[in-house]
């Protein structure tokens, strides 16, 4: 992993402690349920920090139990981290729309998809997972969301049964994990090249799955929390060379120090539009490791 | 499979439950899409209700369940329309929201009345002296709205806590195991 980590041009002195270390808890307002103002006046005692690219996120820096606080148990707040807030932030839902979570479990971008959607509309949280449908549907109930219908179906499917539905969908890809290192060493149980080899190979049949769904003039967010280019930016461009009208469209958010997608990995020439991808790395941000594309289908 | 009519009695007896015993009118689910499964009645939006894909393991939030005798709204439904109840309200002290989150049965000294508001529960000062039990030496009434045995509604400063069963000067919380904050 290391090696990997050093082709890729990061310095490790800086890039490793970074990527081990916890980053501060943050979590987000539920506006199903409460009120911005209100809750941060209760909260008031862990004295949050507003993230600058989404005005109902906040970091702690206290060590604490978010999840055993009366506005968490209330739905409330829901605790994440603060990178994992950005794809639904990027994919800007809008009420009344018809929008797919692809990958939904365990629900904090659903919820989040949810709650800008204001319950209006129509939100299909699907998951492929029989094991973590439960996780999905008690965030789903704690958040107070009703305008979800949840689904236990690869993927995959979505192409073939839901072809120009929906106005945005969200990817979030099952990928390495490279990026929640801080979180659990589980990931280095199951990371390998060919682990990657493989999700890269499932995360190619989703985006085209995730694409064909996609109503003309819709939108859609591919993102990862991994760093390996072959998930990345390697998905990204293996969509644009089957579909070249996609536009990978710029992501502009404030107080985000980002950096933009690879051009290249070992010897592969990526299509240039994935620089448009935005990247986020531990030692430069105060979150986990994520990527998150803005993928446009022209009418 | 339930008949639709039978299926239109069991939300309708879930809807008269909330409007009789909380306050919580019919018309605010018209713009919903409502449906019956065994004995619970669920809600969604209008679009999650139509739309139609293999595989659905569920839609939307059970919102009650319909018992032979009674009806019980779900802590979820109540986190969500609490906002929206006008009786059988309890407020509970920060101690009290504890113990009801945890899932306990707690004595909260309420006098039954039928309608009306009632002064619900005691909070107060409590003397330690060396050598005696502790005593209330001041007492200072809380307030709740129209409540009577049966299910009510408990509050902590505004929010819907969930569910909970007054029954003789007990509160039996209904918070589901899974919910349960302990500790």
């Amino acid at each position: 992993m290391l090696e990997r980590f050093e082709e890729m041009g990061f310095d490790l002195s800086r890039f490793v402690p970074a990527l081990l270390r916890p980053p501060s808890q943050a979590f987000r307002i539920n506006t199903l349920k409460g009120d911005r103002e209100q809750v941060l006046e209760s909260l008031a005692h862990l004295e949050p920090e507003p993230c600058g690219w989404n005005s109902l996120v906040f970091r702690v820096k206290k060590r604490l139990k978010l999840g055993n606080l009366t506005e968490h148990f209330l739905g409330l707040i829901y605790a994440q981290d603060s990178s994992s807030t950005i794809p639904v932030t990027v994919l800007d839902p809008q009420p009344h729309e018809e929008i797919l979570d692809m990958s939904a479990a365990p629900g904090s971008k659903s919820t989040q998809i949810a709650a800008a959607m204001r319950n209006t509309g129509l939100l299909v949280a699907n998951d492929v997972s029989p094991k973590r449908i439960p996780s999905l549907t008690g965030n789903l109930d704690r958040s107070g969301v009703l305008n979800t219908v949840v689904t236990r179906l690869p993927g995959q499917a979505y192409g073939y049964i839901a072809t120009e539905r929906f106005d945005r969908v969200l990817l979030d890809a099952p990928c390495s994990s490279e990026g929640t290192l801080s979180r659990s060493f589980r990931t280095l149980e199951i990371w390998g090249e060919s682990a990657i080899k493989r999700l890269s190979a499932t995360q190619r049949n989703l985006i085209m799955s995730a694409y064909y769904s996609l109503k003309p003039g819709g939108v859609m967010v591919y993102s990862t929390c991994t760093f390996a280019p072959e998930e990345n930016e390697g998905t990204v461009s293996y969509l644009l060379k089957k579909f070249s009208e996609a536009i990978v469209e710029p992501i502009n958010l404030e107080g985000l120090n980002t950096q933009p997608g690879f051009s290249r990995w070992r010897g592969e020439e990526f299509n240039p539009a994935v620089k448009n991808i935005l990247r986020l790395f531990p030692h430069q941000h105060d979150g986990e490791g994520f990527c998150v594309a803005r993928i446009s289908k022209p009418n | 499979m339930r008949s639709k009519d039978l299926e239109t009695q069991l939300i309708e007896r879930a809807l008269s439950s909330l409007e009789e015993r909380f306050g919580i009118s019919k018309d605010y689910f018209s713009t919903h899409h409502l449906f019956a499964r065994r004995n619970d009645v669920w809600c969604c939006s209008r679009e999650a209700g139509e739309a139609e894909f293999p595989q659905i393991v569920r839609r939307g939030l059970r919102i009650a369940r319909v018992f032979e005798h009674s009806v019980r709204p779900t802590t979820n439904a109540v986190q969500l329309f609490g906002h929206l109840v006008k009786r059988n309200r309890v407020d509970l002290d920060e101690r009290e929201t504890k113990r009801f989150l945890a899932g306990q049965t707690q004595d909260i000294h309420l006098p039954e009345v039928e309608g009306g508001e009632c002064v619900t529960g005691v909070t107060g000062v409590i003397s330690f002296e060396k050598g005696r039990k502790p005593q209330v030496v001041m007492r200072m009434p809380r307030r709740g709205t129209g409540v009577t045995g049966g299910f009510v509604v408990a509050f902590h400063k505004g929010y819907a806590l969930g569910i909970g069963l007054l029954k003789e000067n007990k509160l039996k919380s209904q918070v589901p195991r899974s919910r349960r904050v302990i500790g």
